[in-house]
């Protein structure tokens, strides 16, 4: 406790440096942007700007993409509460009850209440992590290859088992992205894979044009489609306002903690923030008193997924940090650019970066209080932002897309790349297919690979050694809950359907 | 495209859309192993070869696809096929709207670089899509050009494809 205490003091000293504080204001103001306008989401905005750190000093530039992150989890909820607009996946369910309120002329406490929420969620999140993240960082030290990729096992079985598509579309979604990561050359034998002579794809799939093509230009294809035409509430936050709304807004503390609670569990696994906003809506519209109301314009329907978005999507940066092992698309983005500023994700870098370490959890805290100020004073800006028509903000977006997948590896080819992603973001997308594992997969595809050869090297070629000892043979274990849990929870319902003839209509 | 949306027809299925799909992933997932096993999918001397992992990751995909297809071909059985639409056509041709011209844009990057194709695109599509006037089009798709052309090659010093026109001035 007090180990992490003195670091996290040492980490704040490396924020408050005034270079790596501008860094952050701008990575927050990016980063509402990103998260207001539609079709440009935290993961692929963060994807389009990782290149233009590659000079930077990891540190600052951690600090700065992380904040983007920050910003866009408080810009999803702008767009959702004033135009009924989803910004982000993960503020659907903000829609539910915050835009409404907007047309009842109350959004500026939907708005108080959603930046608050936000942030008490984010704030637990951050907690967690700085008394967690020294204690798994250090546990982890001892893993071999085989407990390595355990763990990995686990990230991606926990997919199917937590997520709420179809398990089949899962592993497929995910197997495409191990197939595209393992396109090019094999670092260990130095042979060409699945080339078929195309020197274009020695270098194999960029996972950053995969995230621009999947996210960015899929995201613009749907919004064509629904045809969108922006028609806002006005925005307005006074002081008063904001005050009032923090009178009212302890009443629902169980609220929030249930949701940070939820949130912190899903983003540690991978659910991710989306599932994490619904189910803590949906618990919330059980537990609350006025819970037959939700939908009409409760705060407490405001309150409970954004509390959960924020709590996901930061406490998505543990595995990360401890473990390598991003918890969200767009922790992969972050993880792919430690790789590239030279520095080894896993629990070494408790260790060997300490700077590093510190400085971003002490900018998860400073960049969570400073985009609370900047949120609650610039709302009117980003509504105006909002109003800019899409015919203009559409082929822009496309534009920085483009630009973003050409500098990742000055690569022509990568434009091709990106709008071939774009097309399969917007079919699976439409399918259900989840997006999340195939860019994890394509992320840790590498790293995946290795450490499973190295096992199977170890033991001659035995799976066994995945239940070689206590540990990685209870990681092992857990998985395969995990990977048949659908079976398994339909097991369950068959024998439960049996015993209650009712219930078994609903199935 | 609002007032088009209620009298297009359905241009293809859920169904349709599934099955399809599922099998250019089940093609993908044959190509995957076939290349892989070519390449030696087992063990040599050295530990597993290059294809072990890569195959069996397309043996997966071809095991979770064919799993999908399975799944739609007993939905037609029971008849609880979805037979909603996945797209209509007036939807779809909005899509076509701008799929278009990013494909043409893209192409365009090649030959006159990033920054003129930009301005362009970004001009045609306000003028097309947005109706509006040209000069106020182009004012936006110029000065958007300008701002990236600022940061990219001058602030950060990334530089982009340009094409004749930044030839011009030097670039």
């Amino acid at each position: 406790m007090m180990d992490s205490f003195v670091s996290l003091m040492h980490g704040f000293s490396v924020v408050l440096v005034p270079s790596n504080f501008i860094y952050m204001l701008v990575g927050i103001l990016l980063g509402v942007l990103i998260g207001v306008l539609p079709g440009l989401g935290a993961a692929n905005g963060i994807a389009i700007l990782l290149p233009l750190t590659f000079g930077m000093q990891p540190t600052s530039a951690i600090i700065m993409l992380s904040c983007i992150y920050w910003g866009a989890l408080f810009g999803g909820a702008i767009a959702s509460i004033l135009f009924n607009i989803p910004g982000e996946p993960w503020s659907v369910a903000t829609t539910f009850d915050g835009f409404p309120l907007a047309q009842k002329g109350r959004a500026g406490e939907a708005l108080t209440a959603s930046f608050t929420s936000s942030f008490f969620g984010a704030l637990v999140a951050v907690i967690l992590i700085t008394f967690l993240a020294p204690i798994i960082a250090s546990f982890a030290l001892q893993f071999g290859p085989a407990e390595f990729f355990s763990v990995q096992l686990l990230t991606f079985c926990s997919f199917v088992g937590m997520g709420k598509d179809s398990p089949f579309k899962t592993i497929a979604s995910m197997m495409i992205g191990f197939a595209l990561a393992a396109v090019g050359l094999d670092t260990v034998t130095g042979q060409l894979r699945m080339t078929f002579g195309f020197n274009e794809l020695l270098n194999g799939f960029d996972f950053l044009v995969a995230v621009i093509g999947l996210f960015g230009i899929g995201e613009i294809l749907l919004t064509m489609e629904e045809g969108l035409s922006f028609k806002g509430a006005s925005a307005k936050i006074n002081p008063l306002v904001v005050l009032q709304t923090w009178k009212v807004l302890p009443r629902y503390w169980a609220t929030s903690l249930r949701s940070a609670a939820i949130g912190c569990w899903l983003g540690i696994t991978p659910g991710g923030a989306t599932p994490a906003s619904f189910m803590s809506y949906g618990l919330a519209k059980r537990f609350s008193k006025n819970g037959d109301k939700f939908g009409t314009g409760e705060l407490e329907g405001v309150v409970a997924p954004e509390t959960a978005a924020h709590a996901a999507g930061t406490s998505a940066l543990l595995p990360m940090l401890t473990l390598g092992i991003p918890g969200s698309p767009t922790a992969a983005v972050l993880l792919g650019g430690l790789l590239i500023w030279g520095l080894q994700p896993g629990p070494l870098l408790f260790v060997e970066q300490k700077d590093f370490v510190w400085g971003t959890i002490a900018a998860m805290y400073v960049g969570n209080v400073v985009g609370l100020v900047i949120v609650l004073t610039t709302v009117p800006l980003w509504a105006s932002i909002l109003r800019i028509p899409f015919s203009i903000i559409a082929p822009v977006i496309v534009a920085i897309c483009a630009v973003g997948a050409f500098t990742v590896n000055n690569a022509m080819i990568d434009l091709f790349f990106m709008l071939g992603f774009g097309i399969i973001g917007y079919v699976f997308k439409k399918l259900n297919y989840p997006l999340a594992p195939l860019v994890l997969a394509l992320v840790l595809g590498d790293k995946a690979e290795s450490s499973f050869r190295q096992a199977m090297l170890g033991s001659g070629g035995s799976l066994s050694i995945f239940w070689s000892n206590w540990l990685v043979g209870s990681i092992t274990a857990l998985s395969m809950l995990m990977l048949f849990w659908p079976l398994i929870s339909k097991a369950i319902g068959m024998i439960r359907g049996k015993a209650t003839p009712v219930a078994a209509g609903q199935a | 495209m609002s007032d088009e949306t209620d009298h297009s027809r359905s241009l293809v299925s859920i169904h349709t859309m599934e099955m399809a799909t599922a099998l250019v992933i089940l093609v993908f997932a044959t190509v995957v192993m076939v290349s892989n096993y070519e390449l030696g999918a087992g063990w040599d001397s050295s530990g597993p070869q290059s294809g072990y992992f890569p195959f069996y990751v397309g043996a997966i995909l071809f095991i979770s696809s064919a799993g999908i297809l399975i799944g739609e071909l007993m939905k037609r059985k029971r008849g609880t096929v979805n037979a909603a639409s996945f797209v209509d056509t007036g939807p779809f041709i909005s899509v076509l709207r701008i799929f278009i011209p990013i494909v043409i844009y893209i192409i365009a990057v090649i030959y006159i670089g990033i920054y003129v194709s930009s301005a362009v695109f970004i001009a045609t599509f306000m003028v097309w899509l947005g109706k509006y006037r040209v000069v106020v089009a182009a004012l936006y798709g110029i000065g958007i050009a300008v701002v990236l052309f600022l940061t990219f090659e001058v602030w950060f010093l990334v530089p982009l494809p340009k094409g004749p026109l930044e030839a011009l001035f030097g670039y």
